[in-house]
C-alpha cells in the first residue's frame, strides 16, 4: 500500500530534502503533503488522511512538541504515527517527544536507511 | 571547556553532516578565506552549555552543496534557496556539535541566522575554528561558548 506522507518543517529547503530522502528509501509513496508549522499540519490532517507524519521541532506559531500534543488529543488523528526529525539529539528532548506520543525520533544527520528502518518498525511492515 | 577539548568536535561533525545530508565530503584541511564571495550563518544554542556555532563558506561551494541537498542543478537555484541551505547546514552542524558536547543534557537551538556578504554585523570569528577544503572552496566552522560554560 502506498503511503501518504505529511512533511512538517518551517524550512522550504528541508521539506524538499525530506521528500528526496523518502524517495531514496524506496518506500512506496502515494501522496506528499507539506506544512510549515504545527497549526498548518493539524489543518492539513483534518482535510486529508495521511499514513505518516515527519515533523521538525523548532517551528514558528506551533512547534513540534505542541503539534504532537494536540494531535494525540484529537480522537480523529491520534492514531497517525509521527516521526520527529530534528537536529536536537538531547536525550531529554527525545524522551519528552516519545512520552508525548511520537512513535520515532531521528536525529540529523541521518542516512536514508535509518528513515526506512524507522518507518518499517513503526508501521510493522517490511517493504520489498 | 578549552580549545583543546572543543576542536576535535568540529571535524567529525562536518564529515558526518556533509556525507549524510549533502552527499559530499571533506577533501582535506583548508585555510580560512576572507574572500568577498563567502556566505555566513550562525546558530546560537543554550542549555547545559551555551554559545554559538558559525560557518563561513565560499559561494561556489554553497551553491554546489545546495544543488546536492535539493537534487537540483546549480543553475536552477535561487539566492534564497542557497541562503536557506547554508542556514540548514549551520543548524545541522550546531546540533551535531552540541550533542557531542552535552549528549545527556538538554539544549535549545535558536533559528539559524544568515549573514549577507559585507554585512557590518558579520562575525569576526574569535572562537575555536577549523577550516576544511570542500568542493569548489572552503568551509570554516567556528564554535564559541558563553562565559558561564
Amino acid at each position: 500500500m502506498a503511503l501518504n506522507i505529511l512533511i512538517v518543517d518551517d524550512s522550504p529547503v528541508m521539506r524538499i530534502f525530506l521528500r528526496k530522502v523518502v524517495e531514496l528509501t524506496g518506500l512506496p509513496v502515494g501522496e506528499y503533503c507539506e506544512a510549515g508549522d504545527g497549526e498548518a499540519a493539524l489543518a492539513a490532517l483534518r482535510n486529508r488522511w495521511m499514513d505518516l507524519v515527519l515533523t521538525d521541532i523548532n517551528m514558528p506559531r506551533m512547534n513540534g512538541e505542541e503539534f504532537v500534543r494536540q494531535l494525540k488529543r484529537d480522537e480523529m488523528l491520534c492514531d497517525i504515527p509521527v516521526i520527529v526529525v530534528s537536529t536536537d539529539a538531547s536525550r531529554e528532548r527525545m524522551d519528552r517527544l516519545i512520552k508525548l506520543g511520537a512513535k520515532g525520533y531521528i536525529c540529523k544527520p541521518f542516512l536514508p536507511e535509518t528513515l526506512r528502518d524507522e518507518v518499517e518498525k513503526i508501521l510493522g511492515v517490511q517493504y520489498v | 571547556m578549552s580549545e583543546i577539548e572543543l576542536k576535535p568536535l568540529l571535524a567529525p561533525a562536518v564529515a558526518d553532516v556533509l556525507e549524510m545530508m549533502f552527499f559530499s565530503e571533506v577533501l582535506g584541511p583548508g585555510e580560512p578565506d576572507s574572500n568577498a564571495n563567502e556566505l555566513e550563518a550562525h546558530v546560537a544554542f543554550a542549555g547545559e552549555t551555551s554559545g554559538k556555532v558559525g560557518i563561513r563558506i565560499s559561494e561556489p561551494s554553497a551553491r554546489c552543496l545546495a544543488a546536492s541537498f535539493l537534487g537540483e542543478s546549480e543553475d536552477a537555484l535561487t539566492g534564497a534557496q542557497i541562503a536557506q541551505v547554508v542556514c540548514e547546514l549551520t543548524n545541522m552542524l550546531c546540533g551535531c556539535i552540541v550533542s557531542r558536547m552535552a549528549s545527556r543534557g538538554s539544549f535549545n537551538l535558536d533559528s539559524p541566522e544568515f549573514i549577507r556578504p559585507h554585512n557590518e554585523n558579520s562575525t569576526q570569528i574569535s572562537a575555536t575554528q577549523q577550516s576544511f577544503e570542500i568542493e569548489h572552496g572552503t568551509l570554516t566552522v567556528s564554535l564559541s561558548l558563553s562565559a558561564s560554560s
